[in-house]
C-alpha cells in the first residue's frame, strides 16, 4: 500500500515537537507532502530540510498538492475554516484538540467531514498516552471497581526566556476574540479524559478561572473545576501552564475506585532535577512523562489505520464535540460564579 | 482550681498538662513522643490523662511512659490541683462542652481547629472565653509542624509573592469508620488543612462551592467533599477531602495531606506525610519478580518477613523492624544507600548496584552480575513506574508526622500565657472556619455557590 499523502497545516510548537516526529516515525506508512503557515518563516523552516513546498496558507496547500489527508494543527480559531476547505476537496483529517471554539464550528464541522464522506479525528492525545491507556484498561478490566473520584492537576511552568509563551501580550492565547483561555487550551484535556474514565453523562459542572501571567487580564490561564456525572462519581481538575519559573511540570493523575485506586503523580518521577540560582527546576520533565513522541506516533498510526481499513476512530467527533461542550459549560460556569446544569452534551 | 487562668497568669513551675483524649486523638500524640522532648521537660510537663469516654490503651500508655497519672475522666481531671492547662484531644462537637468545662475549672486550653463544630456554637463560646478573659489557644496542627510554620514564614517575607491559587487534598482510608464521621464528613485533619489555609491566604472567603457525596464504603453519609473556594484577594483554593484510600495505599486512622500555595513568584508545596511513607513490596511466591513502583524500591531483606523500605527520593534504606539491621545476600557486605538514588552493594563484593531515582530499573552496574535477593531464586528487579505487580503485595508500612508538632502547639499555649495579646490566638480565625463550614454545608445542600459575607 502506498504511503498516506498529508499536508500539514500549522507549523507551530505542536507540530514541530509532536507531529513531525510522529510522520518521521512511522515514514513507511504516511509522507509528509507539504505544510503550510500563515507564518512564512516557520512553514519554511519545517520545509526546507524535508525539501517539501511550504505554502502561507491552507487554501494554496490544498489547491495545489495531491493529498490523502491533512494534520491541522493549527489554534483552535482556524480549524473550523480549515477542516471545511480540506473536507470539501474530499480529504481525511487529523486535527488538533480542541475540535473548536464552539459547538456551532463543531457541528459545521462535523457535517462537512460527514457531507464529503471523510474521516475527522480529532486529536485527544491523552487517550494516546500510557498512563491513560492504563488507566483506561484498569478500568475496563474491573480491577478499579466502580470509578467514584477522580482528580487530575495539571500544572506547568511559565518559561520567561522563551518565546511564544502562551499568554503573553500579543501571543494568540492572549487574546479574547480568538480564546477562551486555559479551558480550551488544556482543560480540554481533562473534560474528555474524566467522560472516558467515568463511563457517564456529565449532570452538572463549578468553575473558577482568572489571569494570573502578567500583562495578561483579559484570559483566564488558570481554572479549577469540578464535575458530577450521572452515576454520581465526582471529577476535579486544577490547571495552570503560566506557574512560576522553577515549578516542575506536575500532572497528577488520580482515579479512586470502590474496588482500588490508579495513581500517577508527577512528582514522584522526577528524572532530572536542575539546581540554578533561580532555585531547582525539573527541564523537559512533562514531555519525558508523556512521552510525548510515541504518545502521537500512537495517535498516527491509528489514524491512518483506520483511512486503510475502515476501523472505527477511537476518538470520535462526537466525543470531541462532548468534550468541548463540557469545558464550555465549565468556562460559562466560571463566568457567570453559578453551577452549570448539563442535559446530554448541552448546558441546560 | 478555683481561679480562671488568666493570660499573664503563669505558674513558675513547667506548665502542668492534663490530656483529655480518645483513641485516635491520644494515638496521634502518643506517636509524638512529646516526652522525649527536652522542650516539653523544661516547659510542660504531661500530670494527669484523662479519657473522654471509656478506658483506651493509648491514653494509659502515654499515662505510663510520662509519669502521669490516668485519672477516670475528664471530669475528674479538671478537679485536680496539679492541672494548669488542659490538651484536648477530642472530636470538634464535644470541644464547646469541655473547653467551657476547663474554663470553669480555671484551666488553660490547647485545642486543635476547629473549636466547635460550626459558627452558632462557636459564636456562644467564643463570647464566654472573652468573657472569662481565659486562655484558649486553637493551635492548627499542620501550622505548627516546621514545614507548616515555615512555609507561613516564607509567605510572610513577601518572596512568594500574591497567591494566584491553592490546591488541598486530604486522603484517608475508604474503610476508616471513625475519619470523617465527627464533624460535617470531613475529618479533622480536613479541617486542620483548611484553618491553615485561611491563615496562610489571610484574606475573607468570598464564595463557596462544595458538593458531597458518598462514595466509598466509609459507612459515613458523605465521605468525599470536593469544593472549589475564591478569596476576596482572588486567590482561587481548590480543596478535596475524601475516604477513598484502598488498604493497599494506606493503614487504618492514617491519611494523607497534600498542599500547595501557588504565589505570582514562587510556590510553596507541603507533604507532611510524604517521606515518612514506606511502600513495601515482597514476592508473595517465590519466583515471581519483585518489582517496584514509582514511590520507592522495595527489596527483601535477609530476613524473611521484614521488608525492606526505601522512601520515595533515596532516603536512608532503613529495615522496617527496629533492630533488624539490613544485609545482602553475602554475608558481612552492608547493603547502604545513599541520598539522590539508592545504592546498593551486590551480592558480589565491589560490584555496586545502582539505582536511578525515578524506580527506573535496578541493575548491576557490571554485565552479567545478576541482582539477587536474599530469598534464593527470586530475582530482585525493579521496573518503570506504572508497570503491573503479579503477586507483589504493596502496604504502607506506617506513616508519621514528618515534623511532629506537638512541641509548636504546646509553644503556642505557652505564649499565650505569658502574653496577654495572644491569650485568643486563633479564635478570630476560628469563626472564619467556622463561617467556612456553614457555607460549604450550605453549598452542598443547595448544589450552588455560596457568597460568604464577612467570613
Amino acid at each position: 500500500m502506498p504511503p498516506v499523502r498529508i499536508g500539514l497545516i500549522g507549523c507551530g510548537g505542536i507540530a514541530k515537537a509532536a507531529h513531525l516526529p510522529a510522520f518521521d516515525a512511522l515514514h513507511a506508512l504516511v509522507r509528509l507532502v507539504a505544510v503550510a503557515d500563515t507564518d512564512a518563516d516557520a512553514a519554511e523552516a519545517l520545509a526546507r530540510p524535508r525539501g517539501i513546498p511550504a505554502y502561507r496558507d491552507h487554501e494554496r496547500l490544498l489547491a495545489h498538492e495531491d493529498l490523502d489527508a491533512v494534520v491541522i494543527a493549527s489554534p483552535e480559531y482556524a480549524h473550523r475554516e480549515q477542516v471545511e476547505a480540506a473536507a470539501a476537496r474530499g480529504l481525511h483529517v487529523l486535527c488538533e484538540k480542541p475540535i473548536a471554539l464552539t459547538l456551532e464550528d463543531a457541528d459545521a464541522m462535523i457535517a462537512a467531514c460527514d457531507h464529503a464522506g471523510v474521516r475527522l479525528m480529532v486529536g485527544h492525545s491523552r487517550r494516546f498516552t500510557n498512563r491513560y491507556l492504563r488507566a483506561r484498561e484498569a478500568i475496563d478490566a474491573g480491577e478499579l471497581g466502580a470509578v467514584r473520584l477522580i482528580r487530575e492537576n495539571e500544572r506547568r511552568p511559565r518559561y520567561e526566556d522563551r518565546p511564544g509563551q502562551y499568554y503573553q501580550r500579543g501571543h494568540w492565547t492572549a487574546d479574547p476574540l480568538r480564546s477562551r483561555g486555559i479551558v480550551l487550551t488544556a482543560a480540554i484535556h481533562e473534560t474528555d479524559l474524566f467522560r472516558w474514565f467515568a463511563g457517564s453523562d456529565p449532570i452538572s459542572v463549578y468553575a473558577e478561572h482568572h489571569s494570573t501571567m502578567a500583562g495578561n487580564e483579559s484570559v483566564p490561564d488558570f481554572i479549577s473545576f469540578t464535575i458530577r456525572f450521572a452515576n454520581g462519581c465526582i471529577a476535579s481538575s486544577e490547571l495552570s501552564r503560566v506557574l512560576p519559573p522553577c515549578y516542575p511540570g506536575f500532572h497528577q493523575l488520580e482515579i479512586y475506585g470502590s474496588e482500588g485506586a490508579f495513581r500517577a503523580r508527577d512528582t514522584e518521577l522526577s528524572s532530572l532535577t536542575h539546581y540554578r540560582r533561580a532555585g531547582a527546576s525539573h527541564p523537559g520533565h512533562y514531555g519525558i512523562l508523556l512521552q510525548r513522541a510515541e504518545i502521537y506516533v500512537r495517535q498516527l498510526a491509528v489514524f491512518i489505520d483506520a483511512l486503510a481499513t475502515g476501523a472505527a476512530l477511537p476518538v470520535t467527533a462526537a466525543d470531541a464535540r462532548a468534550a468541548l461542550a463540557l469545558a464550555l459549560a465549565a468556562d460559562r460556569s466560571a463566568r457567570t460564579g453559578r453551577a452549570v446544569t448539563l442535559t446530554g452534551d448541552a448546558p441546560a | 482550681m478555683s481561679t480562671p487562668a488568666r493570660a499573664g497568669n503563669v505558674p513558675q513551675h513547667p506548665v502542668r498538662l492534663g490530656v483529655v483524649g480518645c483513641d485516635r486523638h491520644a494515638r496521634d500524640l502518643a506517636a509524638q513522643h512529646p516526652w522525649e522532648y527536652p522542650f516539653v521537660g523544661r516547659h510542660a510537663v504531661i500530670t494527669a490523662c484523662a479519657p473522654l469516654a471509656s478506658a483506651n490503651r493509648e491514653l494509659e500508655a502515654l499515662a505510663r511512659r510520662t509519669g502521669a497519672r490516668l485519672m477516670g475522666s475528664w471530669r475528674e481531671l479538671l478537679a485536680a490541683s496539679d492541672v494548669d492547662a488542659v490538651l484536648l484531644l477530642v472530636p470538634p462537637p464535644r470541644r464547646p462542652e469541655l473547653v467551657r468545662a476547663a474554663i470553669e475549672a480555671g484551666c488553660a486550653v490547647l485545642c486543635p481547629a476547629p473549636l466547635a463544630p460550626d459558627a452558632h456554637q462557636l459564636r456562644a463560646l467564643a463570647q464566654a472565653i472573652a468573657d472569662a478573659q481565659a486562655v484558649v489557644v486553637t493551635a492548627g496542627v499542620l501550622a505548627h509542624t516546621p514545614a507548616g510554620r515555615n512555609a507561613l514564614e516564607v509567605l510572610a517575607s513577601g518572596t512568594v509573592g500574591r497567591i494566584e491559587s491553592a490546591f488541598a487534598a486530604v486522603r484517608w482510608h475508604a474503610h476508616d469508620a471513625h475519619a470523617g464521621s465527627a464533624h460535617a464528613g470531613l475529618p479533622d485533619a480536613a479541617w486542620d488543612v483548611l484553618d491553615f489555609v485561611l491563615e496562610a491566604l489571610d484574606a475573607p472567603v468570598s464564595r463557596v462551592y462544595a458538593h458531597a457525596a458518598r462514595l466509598f464504603e466509609s459507612g459515613n453519609p458523605h465521605d468525599t467533599v470536593v469544593s472549589i473556594m475564591r478569596f476576596a484577594s482572588g486567590t482561587v483554593f481548590s480543596f478535596e477531602a475524601a475516604a477513598c484510600l484502598p488498604p493497599v495505599l494506606t493503614i487504618p486512622d492514617a491519611g494523607e495531606i497534600e498542599l500547595e500555595l501557588i504565589g505570582a513568584h514562587e510556590a510553596l508545596r507541603i507533604e507532611p506525610f510524604q517521606t515518612a511513607v514506606s511502600v513495601a513490596l515482597t514476592s508473595a511466591q517465590e519466583g515471581v519478580p519483585l518489582t517496584s513502583t514509582p514511590a520507592g524500591v522495595a527489596l527483601t531483606s535477609a530476613q524473611e518477613g521484614v521488608p525492606l523500605t526505601s522512601a520515595p527520593a533515596g532516603v536512608a534504606l532503613t529495615s522496617a523492624q527496629e533492630g533488624v539491621p539490613l544485609t545482602s545476600a553475602q554475608e558481612g557486605v552492608p547493603l547502604t544507600s545513599a541520598p539522590a538514588g539508592v545504592a546498593l552493594t551486590s551480592a558480589q563484593e565491589g560490584v555496586p548496584l545502582t539505582s536511578a531515582p525515578a524506580g527506573v530499573a535496578l541493575t548491576s552496574a557490571q554485565e552479567g552480575v545478576p541482582l539477587t535477593s536474599a530469598q534464593e531464586g527470586v530475582p530482585l528487579t525493579s521496573a518503570p513506574g506504572e508497570v503491573p505487580m503479579p503477586g507483589a503485595q504493596a502496604r504502607i508500612e506506617r506513616r508519621d508526622w514528618i515534623d511532629p508538632p506537638i512541641a509548636g502547639m504546646l509553644g503556642a499555649l505557652l505564649a499565650a500565657m505569658h502574653e496577654p495579646s495572644r491569650a485568643h490566638d486563633g479564635i478570630a480565625r476560628q469563626q472564619r472556619l467556622c463561617a467556612l463550614a456553614d457555607a460549604m454545608r450550605a453549598s452542598i445542600d443547595s448544589a450552588q455557590p455560596v457568597e460568604v459575607i464577612a467570613a
